[in-house]
C-alpha cells in the first residue's frame, strides 16, 4: 500500500508537475531555552 | 629611515623626525587608551591633530592614526551601539600594505568590532582569531580588552564555556587595576547573561548587581547592567520586575539614538503586552517598529521579534506568513540562539491557548519522545 502511494506521488510529481506543500522544521532543546535576551556591553 | 618631507599643519616642511614624533605620540595615545586613561587620551588626540594633517602623512601613520582613533571612539562610546558604524574608508585601501604587528592586531580587532555591530558574529570570530596571532605584542590591558571582546563573541554564539574562559583571562589582567572598572562591569554583565541562561537566577542577579556597582561612573554601562538584570527577571517570568528594570535602564542614560535603546524599548513593550497592559505595550511596540524602519541595520533580531510580537499579542489572528518571514530573517542571519528563543516563545504562546489554532495558522509543534527537544514545522517556507 505504502509503495503504491509513493509511486503515485512520484509519477504525479514527475509527469504532472505536482509538488508537495513546502514546509521547514526547526528543532530546539526544550531544557536549554528560557526566552529572554542576550546582554549587551559597552 | 629615509629622509622625506611632509606637509604638516601650518604649512611647515619637516623631515623624518616629524614622522617619528607622530608615531611616538600615536603610540602614547594607544597606551593611554589601553590603560583607560581617557582624559589623557583626549588631550593626546588634540595634540596629534594639531601636529599632523592626516591626508598628507604616509600611509603607515594614517593607518595607525585611524585604527587608534577607532579604538578611542569605541572606548569613549562615540561609536557604541551606532547602527551606522563603518570602518574608516582610507583603511580599506591601505590595509594590504600593513606589515607592523600592532597595526595588524588593531586592524583585525577593528574589523571584529564592525562585524559585531552588523550582528555577524562568525565573521567577528574569524577576525578575532586573526588578531589573536598578534595579541602577545600588546600590553596586558589591551590583552584584557581583547579577551573581553572574544568572550563576548563566544557568548553571542552561545559558546558559553569558551566565553567564560576568555572572560576569566580578561579579568586576570585587570583585577588589581582601579582604572578598569568599566571593563570589570562589562565582564560581570556577560557573566550574568551566562549564569541566567544556565538557569542560575541568583548568581545572575549577583553578577548584575556587581556590574551596577562597578559602573558607578559610566552611565551607559550602568544602563546595560540594569538591562542585564531585567533580562534575567524576564527569563524567569518576572515580567513586572523586568519592566521596572528595563525602564530604569532606559532612563539611566539617553539611549534614544542608540540601537540598544530600541532593544530595551522592545523588551519593555513585550513585558507590558505579557502583563496585559495592551494600550501601553501596543503604543511602545509601534514606536519601536517606526525606529526599526529607519535603523534596521544591526537590528535584524528585533525586526524579527517585533514582527512576531505584533502577530502574537496585537493582531486579531496571528498571520503565519509574517511569523515565518520573521523566523527566516533570523535563519538568514544565522542567529541560532535567537531562533530558538522565538520558537519557544511561539510554543509557549500556543500552549497557553490550548494549541487550538495551530493547524489553521500553518504551525505544528512536536515534542521528542524523551521530552527534551521541540520541533516547529512552518508551512510555506
Amino acid at each position: 500500500m505504502k509503495k503504491w502511494i509513493c509511486s503515485v506521488f512520484l509519477v504525479a510529481t514527475l509527469f504532472l508537475g505536482v509538488t508537495a506543500p513546502t514546509s521547514t522544521t526547526f528543532t530546539i532543546s526544550i531544557e536549554e531555552v528560557k526566552p529572554s535576551d542576550k546582554n549587551d556591553v559597552t | 629611515m629615509t629622509k622625506r618631507k611632509y606637509k604638516v599643519s601650518g604649512g611647515i616642511d619637516m623631515n623624518c623626525n616629524y614622522e617619528t614624533e607622530a608615531l611616538t605620540k600615536i603610540g602614547e595615545w594607544f597606551v593611554f587608551l589601553s590603560d583607560y586613561e581617557l582624559n589623557k587620551a583626549r588631550k593626546k588626540k588634540v595634540e596629534i591633530d594639531k601636529l599632523i594633517v592626516i591626508d598628507t602623512v604616509p600611509k603607515q601613520i594614517r593607518s595607525y592614526y585611524d585604527l587608534v582613533n577607532f579604538k578611542h571612539q569605541l572606548l569613549t562610546e562615540e561609536i557604541t551601539f551606532r547602527t551606522s558604524l563603518k570602518q574608516p574608508q582610507t583603511l580599506q585601501n591601505d590595509v594590504a600594505e600593513l606589515t607592523d604587528c600592532t597595526l595588524t592586531y588593531l586592524y583585525f580587532f577593528m574589523q571584529a568590532i564592525v562585524s559585531i555591530n552588523e550582528e555577524n558574529y562568525r565573521n567577528a570570530m574569524k577576525y578575532l582569531q586573526q588578531a589573536e596571532r598578534e595579541v602577545s605584542i600588546v600590553n596586558q590591558f589591551e590583552q584584557a580588552e581583547f579577551h573581553f571582546r572574544k568572550g563576548y563573541v563566544h557568548y553571542r554564539l552561545s559558546e558559553n564555556s569558551d566565553a567564560l574562559v576568555h572572560l576569566h583571562r580578561s579579568y586576570q589582567f585587570v583585577k588589581s587595576s582601579e582604572a578598569h572598572l568599566k571593563l570589570k562591569a562589562n565582564l560581570c554583565i556577560l557573566k550574568a547573561g551566562i549564569y541566567s541562561e544556565s538557569g542560575d537566577y541568583e548568581y545572575a542577579t549577583v553578577s548584575s548587581d556587581l556590574a551596577i556597582i562597578h559602573a558607578v561612573n559610566e552611565p551607559l554601562t550602568k544602563a546595560m547592567a540594569y538591562r542585564s538584570k531585567a533580562n534575567n527577571e524576564y527569563r524567569f517570568g518576572q515580567y513586572e520586575a523586568a519592566a521596572a528594570l528595563y525602564e530604569r535602564s532606559l532612563t539611566t542614560t539617553n539611549q534614544c539614538q542608540l540601537s540598544v535603546g530600541i532593544k530595551s524599548s522592545f523588551n519593555l513593550a513585550l513585558c507590558w503586552l505579557k502583563l496585559g497592559d495592551y494600550e501601553k505595550g501596543k503604543a511602545l511596540l509601534e514606536e519601536v517598529e517606526r525606529c526599526l524602519q529607519h535603523y534596521p541595520e544591526g537590528l535584524t533580531e528585533y525586526v524579527a521579534r517585533s514582527r512576531i510580537a505584533r502577530e502574537l499579542y496585537i493582531s486579531h489572528e496571528p498571520n503565519i506568513d509574517r511569523v515565518a518571514s520573521a523566523i527566516n530573517l533570523l535563519r538568514e542571519k544565522r542567529l541560532t540562539f535567537e531562533m530558538k528563543e522565538v520558537i519557544k516563545e511561539l510554543s509557549d504562546y500556543y500552549k497557553e491557548r490550548g494549541e487550538k489554532n495551530l493547524e489553521e495558522d500553518g504551525l505544528q509543534f512536536r515534542t521528542s519522545h524523551d521530552q527534551k527537544s521541540l520541533s516547529l514545522e512552518v508551512k510555506g517556507i
